[in-house]
């Protein structure tokens, strides 16, 4: 059933491509349906049986019961549907969105709320149970505490115990029930680590602030947050700790529907049909939007075929399951290992048009040969780089290290999901709001997909809740929304379910690295020989052998990196894109021949890496206990054995240069704005600070504007380059305006000799405050841009708007582990996190951000695995229960230095740190579980099994 | 259709899936591969109470006056609340851990009927996109695909692990259960391993589980409750094990040992008892009658692993079991 070209008023098609725009992901859009209610027009086609859907032929819609509950004091009579839960009762039907939904079933903890005062998991709780009883949710507290914060919401705001907030409020509801029993039972004794992360066990926070989340409880409990409020380290940690910040799931809308989707089960196949007949009957169905043609081609088990909208998200998700589609399954290529057999089926037959591009930067071309794609080079000498190595083979050389190294799929699964809201205003306006990473790009990319003046294109992105790369491009949710709204002439709503957040949301690619390293007779590097196969699915673009010209320079190398393609859901970039699979090779094969040649692994490291900070990091190592007091290899033979491993990495120094960020003033204060978004990475917090420290004054005085489209151009927030973007902008901005304040104070508040100090304006008769200034200065407005570094970039022009700038950041991670030998299980017991990334603007926050990138490193390293079925692709780990992400009782103490020497040449002296804090964590984890063992993990994760196995040799 | 049953009998006759907490059902409802009828047991009267049934006076226990009572725990008594109950962790102290886990926030809702009949963690029964045996296809697609997670004994049909790590823990403490408010069983009974893919207990249409009946604990009684986890936080156990020893001038006397997540029903381990009872708690007795754990087992392709954990595991239970008595 065709039905390009259904839509209520113009068509569709505007000859936009819309394949192209869709950056991240594939899936064209071809079709609206829409349902016959009194006020839709007709379509223009009346070819379409389900649009002729008439009234009479509406069929019932989802059973509903009569509930009576109480719900933060105050008495409610609902209907509600039988497979409601109680979590959809205070969020949709009364509007208290504090409490999130993060996984849907019970293995998050977001949605906790107190039920007749007992903590519980409210998407696990049907609505109907709700009868007769009562429930709190988190915008009780503020209530039942006459405006007051919780002790435990003050230790959260002192302790930064929180990034993107969105699963702060079940935090807050657990920590706050936890603190007030274990007040009443030991007063002020404080709580240990394993007690808290029993009490808050299966909360989970994917930005990883469990080391914040430890010291707030516990300092909590131990009484030290029972006084005044204090002032947040972060910006917009209020909002978060009430439960009040806003985020893209949580937006209402007057007649707001909701959207679901249908998706493909088969990893390869052909659309025949798709009847949407029943679904379009189905009572409260307001429209349907079809997402891969009739004819269309499926590539991956999770792809998009139709979005239903309907009054509430039961239904839709009801009216989703009458759907029928009728596919031609084809067979697919599952996993690597297939897609390289050349008797495989070709993924992408003939010259594919344009697949996914899993990186960020810029796509180059490259040959395809069935399934594979490549080479791409980055060569230095690969002839001789291939000799060495082959003479150092032949020889049976004691300085060659050679091997292969596994990595595996990752997925964001960041806790809030990709979600969308679009609201029409006639049909050449449009408000989205979206969750993410960029609310300026969002804008263009709308506006051009849907041929509208980019100022009708209103994009809000107050708060995210986790982005970590996924969110970066104008996914499947903007243009099911989008469409939608416009067909149903009302407000949609789509958002991803954790299933679909964990299918096609997002992943890190899965690699094979191949590596051989050789080492002359005096031990210097003399040739690295290293070929990358990455594993996207159907995604191209990444790239694993970058990273080996960033490190140990100076001899030849052989770089190769191919793509590997199957049927499989679209590689994003995360968080370091490449990184942990090329830093597990390259620091495993530096650790084993610093062993090979009996040298110390720092001591190598010195003689081979020319990074001078970096070295200063070594020094710092040195000095590490826990490095200091580490033994020789496999020390411990008994069942627990203790190893501390270490690795250097490294990042890329990005800027973005064409943003601008406004500084104005009015009597009321000074406010800094520019249309960029914090998704937990202290955005706003930086901009303040860059105000702070020009005019001399507290962060927490500068009023920050971000989220908002229309303010001026803001950065896309990947690729660490958020901070060294806006804070050198922010500041030269603010010292126009701090320049201007004081000619202001010359002239007409008759000062002499004002000049700018530390917070107001100096003058010979003494000082006066900015405030007093700005009280008698009329409104002003600056703006300041990101210029380049001295010496300019690396490139002479910007690459996707990226400059790449001439400075490599630097880092040297420790962690101790011990590995229970006999039950195969590796715990980190402590970290210690040497990170030099020039001038560490907000320390708290920057610490918090290391944090959380360690704890996903090692979430990534020990516990994530994205599987599918190996004969047809489909996601088996498809919820948080079969995905395991790091909790609580996962995160080790971490210890961080900063080391915020040089860097002379950047603005500000300030780089970015957020993919630098996790890109070496497994390589440290597996060097320091090959101390404990003697045994050099190559494939991740470490799974009980494969340590087993392992451990067995 | 969704129906409030008032008493016992009702919801027995009736039409359609029990819901309990719903921890269970709402997750398998909300992915589609629970669809029909609900029967909701909230407004049926007396399940949800822990009460004290007193010992029988012509029992082995009718000189001792202060003989401990027998608890009957209601179908409908949440997990946590058993778990807090001060008889539970008093006198079953790996009950009440078992019980407390692994996450507060849903056992604070999970029922302990729920638990014992709930449905198998198995990914594939999970998904909707795979019609597996235990929905009533014709495939196992965990065996042909991927089954880590698996059993590792009794190759039934279906090898997904039994789910009800409570199921174990009362397996080891011998309770009986009560079926539609008066018959009571064997808890052994109620789980039949391998017997029919599509089931994970033994009750026929229309009986309905309304308690467990607890016997008391044995003087002297020390327990342990232990899972092989491969992290550190909330997780479905490798291997899951519960041990009940009596101890008695230095020699055991009575031993309990079951196991979880390692076939289609919880095990006892009965040659591991019979190993231990008569012999001085020692290490290398303890460590021999734990390697007993694995006799009996048939590892499928990606589950061998679990036979190395299981005689680890259960020694860490006995030891932990032991070291209470020494």
């Amino acid at each position: 059933m065709a039905v390009k070209g259904h839509t209520i008023g113009k068509p569709d098609n505007r000859g936009t491509s819309r394949r192209g725009f869709i950056k991240g992901g594939i899936g064209a859009t071809v079709g609206v349906l829409v349902s016959q209610g009194a006020d839709a027009s007709p379509p223009e086609s009346a070819a379409e049986p389900a649009v002729q859907a008439s009234e009479a032929a509406t069929t019932a819609g989802l059973d509903s019961v009569p509930v009576e509950t109480t719900v933060n004091g105050k008495a409610h009579t609902l209907l509600v549907y039988e497979d409601e839960s109680a979590l959809s009762v205070v969020r949709d039907r009364l509007g208290l969105t504090g409490a999130k939904e993060g996984c849907g079933h019970g293995r998050c903890g977001a949605c906790s709320c107190k039920l007749d005062g007992e903590v519980v998991a409210t998407c696990l709780l049907p609505a109907s149970s709700l009868h007769g009883r009562e429930l709190q949710t988190i915008e009780s507290l503020a209530t039942d505490l006459g405006g007051e914060l919780h002790p435990v919401q003050k230790a959260f705001l002192a302790e930064d115990a929180l990034q993107c907030g969105f699963c702060t409020p079940g935090f807050i509801m657990a920590a706050t029930d936890f603190y007030d029993r274990w007040r009443a039972e030991h007063g002020d004794t404080e709580p240990s680590r394993e007690q808290v992360a029993h009490a808050l066990v299966g909360h989970l926070c994917r930005c990883g602030a469990y080391p914040a989340i430890y010291r707030a409880v516990r300092g909590a409990c131990a009484g030290r947050f029972e006084g005044a409020a204090p002032t947040p380290e972060r910006h917009d940690a209020l909002e978060k700790v009430r439960g009040e910040a806003t985020y893209t799931v949580d937006v209402k809308r007057d007649g707001l529907l909701e959207a679901r989707t249908v998706r493909s089960p088969h990893a390869h196949a052909r659309v025949k049909g798709i009847d949407t007949t029943a679904a379009m009957a189905f009572s409260g169905v307001k429209g349907v939007h079809v997402l891969t043609e009739v004819g269309g081609l499926v590539r991956y088990s999770g792809q998009e075929i139709v979005a239903i909208a309907a009054t509430d998200r039961w239904t839709a998700e009801r009216a989703r399951r009458l759907v029928n589609v009728d596919y031609e399954v084809l067979t697919p290529t599952v996993g690597m290992k297939q897609a390289r057999d050349p008797e495989s089926v070709a993924v992408y037959p003939g010259p594919p048009r344009r697949p996914p591009f899993s990186n960020e930067g810029v796509e180059v071309p490259a040959p395809w040969k069935h399934n594979l794609r490549g080479p791409f080079s980055f060569h230095v000498q690969a002839g001789k780089a291939r000799r060495t190595v082959q003479a150092s083979r032949d020889e049976g050389s004691n300085g060659l290290v050679d091997g292969s190294w596994h990595t595996h799929v990752q997925c964001h699964s960041s806790l809030e999901p990709h979600a969308c809201v679009a609201e029409w205003n006639g049909d050449d306006k449009l408000k989205v709001w979206v969750s993410t990473q960029s609310c300026t790009d969002m804008a263009e990319d709308i506006a051009k997909r849907w041929c509208l003046k980019r100022r009708n294109v209103h994009v809000q992105c107050q708060y995210i809740g986790g982005g970590f790369g996924a969110k970066a491009t104008l996914g499947i949710e903007m243009v099911a929304a989008i469409e939608l709204a416009k067909a149903c002439k009302a407000p949609v709503r789509m958002a991803l379910d954790r299933s679909e957040e964990l299918s096609t949301g997002g992943i890190r690619p899965g690699a094979q690295v191949d590596l051989a390293m050789a080492a002359g007779k005096d031990g210097g590097l003399e040739a690295v020989d290293i070929t990358a196969y990455n594993d996207a699915g159907v995604a191209i673009g990444s790239n694993v052998g970058i990273f080996f010209r960033l490190m140990y320079p100076g001899c030849p190398k052989a770089i190769t990196d191919f793509d590997v393609v199957s049927h499989a859901p679209p590689g994003k970039p995360f968080r370091g894109p490449g990184g942990p699979a090329a830093f597990l090779a390259m620091e495993s094969s530096v650790d084993a021949m610093a062993l090979q040649l009996g040298e110390d692994p720092i001591a190598l490291r010195r003689r081979w890496d020319v990074h001078k900070i970096r070295h200063k990091l070594y020094d710092w190592a040195e000095k590490v206990p826990m490095w200091q007091e580490r033994g020789p290899v496999a020390a411990d033979k008994g069942r627990f054995r203790r190893g501390v491993g270490l690795a250097a990495s490294t990042w890329f120094h990005f800027a973005q240069s064409n943003i601008q960020v406004q500084v104005s003033s009015d009597s009321d204060g000074v406010t800094v704005s520019c249309a960029a978004q914090d998704m937990g990475n202290g955005t706003r917090t930086s901009m303040a600070a860059g105000v702070a420290e020009v005019l001399g004054i507290p962060r927490s005085e500068v009023e920050v504007q971000v989220g908002d489209s229309r303010l001026l151009h803001g950065p896309l927030s990947a690729g660490s380059r958020t901070t060294t973007t806006l804070v050198p902008a922010t500041k030269e901005a603010t010292s126009r305006l701090a320049k201007a304040l004081v000619e202001h104070a010359r002239k007409s508040m008759g000062l002499e000799d004002a000049r700018a100090a530390e917070g107001g304006v100096a003058h010979s008769g003494g000082k006066v405050s900015w405030n007093e200034v700005l009280r008698s200065a009329p409104p002003m407005s600056f703006t300041g841009r990101r210029k380049a570094d001295k010496g300019g970039w690396y490139l002479p022009f910007a690459l996707n708007a990226i400059q790449i700038g001439r400075a490599l950041t630097a880092a040297v991670s420790i962690i101790e582990v011990e590995v229970d030998s006999r039950l195969g299980k590796v715990t980190p017991r402590q970290v210690s996190y040497g990170i030099a990334a020039g001038r560490i603007v907000v320390p708290r926050l920057a610490a918090s951000q290391i944090e959380g990138g360690v704890i996903q490193g090692l979430s990534y390293a020990l516990l994530e695995d994205r599987r599918l079925d190996p004969r047809n692709g489909r996601l088996i780990s498809r919820n948080l229960e079969d995905y395991r992400i790091a909790g609580l009782g996962d995160a080790p103490e971490i210890d961080i230095h900063f080391e915020e020497s040089g860097f002379e040449h950047v603005r500000e002296r300030i780089l970015g740190l957020s993919e630098l804090s996790t890109v070496g964590i497994a390589a440290t984890l597996c060097n320091a579980v090959h101390h404990a063992t003697g045994w050099r993990p190559r494939e991740l994760p470490l799974r009980t099994e494969r340590v087993l196995k392992g451990l067995a040799g | 259709m969704i129906r409030f049953p008032r008493t016992v009998n009702e919801a027995r006759q009736a039409e359609g899936e029990i819901r309990a907490g719903g921890t269970d059902v709402q997750a398998r409802r909300a992915t589609g591969v629970a669809v029909g009828d609900l029967v909701d047991l909230r407004d049926v009267a007396g399940l949800s109470d822990i009460v004290e049934v007193p010992a029988q006076a012509d029992g082995e226990g009718a000189d001792a006056g202060a003989a401990k009572p027998t608890l009957r725990i209601g179908a409908m008594v949440r997990s946590a609340a058993l778990s807090a109950d001060e008889r539970i962790r008093s006198d079953y102290p790996a009950l009440s851990r078992c019980a407390s886990g692994p996450m507060p926030e849903v056992a604070r809702i999970a029922t302990i009927g729920g638990a014992l009949l709930q449905r198998v963690r198995c990914p594939y029964f999970r998904s909707p996109e795979f019609h597996c045996l235990k929905k009533g296809g014709d495939e196992c697609y965990a065996l042909s695909g991927d089954h880590l997670q698996h059993i590792c004994f009794f190759r039934g049909p279906c090898i997904a692990p039994h789910p009800s790590s409570l199921g174990m823990v009362l397996l080891a403490h011998e309770v009986q259960i009560e079926v539609n408010g008066s018959e009571l069983r064997p808890i052994s009974t109620l789980f039949e391993p391998g017997f029919d893919p599509t089931r994970e207990h033994t009750l026929a249409a229309g009986e309905l589980l309304t308690a467990v009946l607890l016997p008391p604990a044995m003087p002297g009684e020390s327990s342990a409750y232990l899972r092989a986890i491969q992290g550190n936080s909330d997780e479905w156990p490798l291997v899951e094990v519960m041990v009940r020893l009596v101890v008695t001038g230095g020699k055991i006397s009575f031993a309990r040992v079951t196991m979880g997540a390692v076939a289609n029903a919880p095990l006892r381990l009965q040659q591991v008892e019979e190993a231990l009872v008569g012999k001085e708690v020692s290490g290398e007795n303890l460590a021999a009658a734990a390697a007993l754990a694995v006799q009996g087992a048939a590892p499928l392709p990606q589950t061998a692993y679990k036979l190395q954990l299981i005689p680890t595991i259960v020694l860490d239970a006995l030891k932990q079991a032991a070291g209470d008595q020494a």
